[in-house]
């Protein structure tokens, strides 16, 4: 019976294997980021895609609510978009020792096809590191 | 058993749920506040697994000796009631195997899983045969080469303290001992009795590397607190650090 019940388990489990971040990289203390730029057929803002793994052996706090977004729009003004967050559950969490995880984020503030360029401070996602301006800048995401 | 397994079925096809939510659950967007099968933040749980194999020990009282031998003479079932000899006070000790499975559920902290133990008697207080179609008894040698068998479910709490996970598990399960005696006759089957029990583990792993565990373990029976139980196993992770650490 005990192993019909491995057996069980062993069938529900659906293994996961960390992937190295796409995008731009950046290295955080433990945290190693990759930060694209997209849109989306559903949502109006301009998309930032993180992916982060953690390379330590303890668990390193991933912020995303720490974020600061810029955007400059055609005419050259600087806006500061926020994140689309309806159920408010952007905040920081533990990412578990060398695990991995992903998060697609919109931001608004300023329509899409308004932008020019866009730039995110991902300087404070790893909550243990250092705190500096780490700025990530990309043409106008569509 | 029956129960048991259907209980296995169902968690075999509830499970890929909790594994990956998107089986049974599709969005059209994977941007926040657009999806609904995945919450923000499921990668700071996650869906973990890990086996256990080691060696166990397990011991309880001789009072709980209550067997039951029968032999077939010319069509007639003769049964035979084995009991520990009521002057022998020692109790029952098996040195054995153990191996269980895990499944950390979403959250991390809870798990649930299955534990076998199997392991032959090292010693055991003398066994009294009543034949009950006789009305007689007869003492019989040491229970010291019979064996005991675990099949246990596992519910568990765990959380991780530095380098180590320490861990709470109630085990509902089944008990199957079999003593070897040499006194009863050759057509006469080996004693065999089967009981429920119910118990309370308690476990500290230590990390050997990402995917390796050392763990000991004690438990006690809270049907029988009588019979206590040990264990010292070696754990295979299949995620780093149990996806707790």
């Amino acid at each position: 019976m005990t192993v019909a019940w491995c057996v069980a388990l062993a069938a529900c489990y659906v293994p996961h294997i960390p992937a190295e971040p796409t995008g731009t990289r950046v290295e955080l203390g433990c945290v190693a980021l990759g930060v694209a730029f997209r849109g989306d057929d559903v949502a109006r803002g301009p998309i930032v895609v993180y992916r982060f793994v953690n390379r330590c052996d303890h668990r390193a706090v991933i912020d995303l609510a720490s974020v600061r977004v810029l955007a400059r729009d055609t005419a050259g003004r600087e806006v500061a978009l926020a994140a689309y967050d309806p159920d408010r559950e952007l905040r920081a969490l533990p990412l578990p020792a060398r695990l991995d995880g992903v998060e697609a984020i919109e931001y608004r503030g300023l329509e899409r096809a308004d932008i020019a360029s866009l730039c995110v401070d991902v300087g404070g996602i790893a909550a243990g590191a250092p705190r500096a301006a780490r700025w990530i800048c990309d043409g106008a995401p569509r | 058993m029956i129960a048991r397994l259907a209980l296995a079925l169902a968690l075999a096809a509830a499970l890929p749920a909790l594994a990956e939510a998107g089986s049974f659950c599709h969005d059209r967007s994977t941007v926040l506040g657009y999806r609904h099968c995945r919450r923000f933040g499921a990668w700071s749980h996650p869906v973990a697994m890990w086996w256990d194999f080691g060696a166990t020990v397990l011991h309880y009282d001789p009072q709980m000796i209550d067997a039951t031998a029968s032999a077939v003479h010319g069509g007639d079932v003769t049964q035979y009631r084995v009991i520990a000899d009521p002057s022998d006070h020692r109790g029952v000790t098996a040195l054995g195997a153990r191996m269980a499975s895990h499944l950390a559920l979403p959250g991390g902290w809870l798990y649930i899983g299955a534990q076998m133990d199997l392991a032959p008697e090292l010693a055991g207080p003398r066994l009294v045969a009543d034949v009950t179609a006789r009305g007689t008894s007869t003492t019989l040698d040491s229970a010291s080469s019979g064996y005991v068998m675990s099949n246990e479910m596992l519910v568990g709490a765990r959380v991780a303290i530095g380098g180590v996970v320490a861990s709470t598990e109630l085990a509902p399960g089944v008990r199957f001992a079999q003593y070897a005696t040499s006194d009863l006759p050759d057509r006469v089957t080996a004693p065999v009795q089967t009981w429920f029990v119910l118990e309370l583990h308690q476990k500290l792993e230590l990390w050997l590397g990402p995917h390796t565990s050392v763990g000991v373990e004690l438990g006690v029976d809270l049907l029988h607190t009588d019979a206590v139980e040990g264990g010292v196993t070696f754990g295979v992770h299949l995620e780093p650090f149990g996806g707790i650490r």
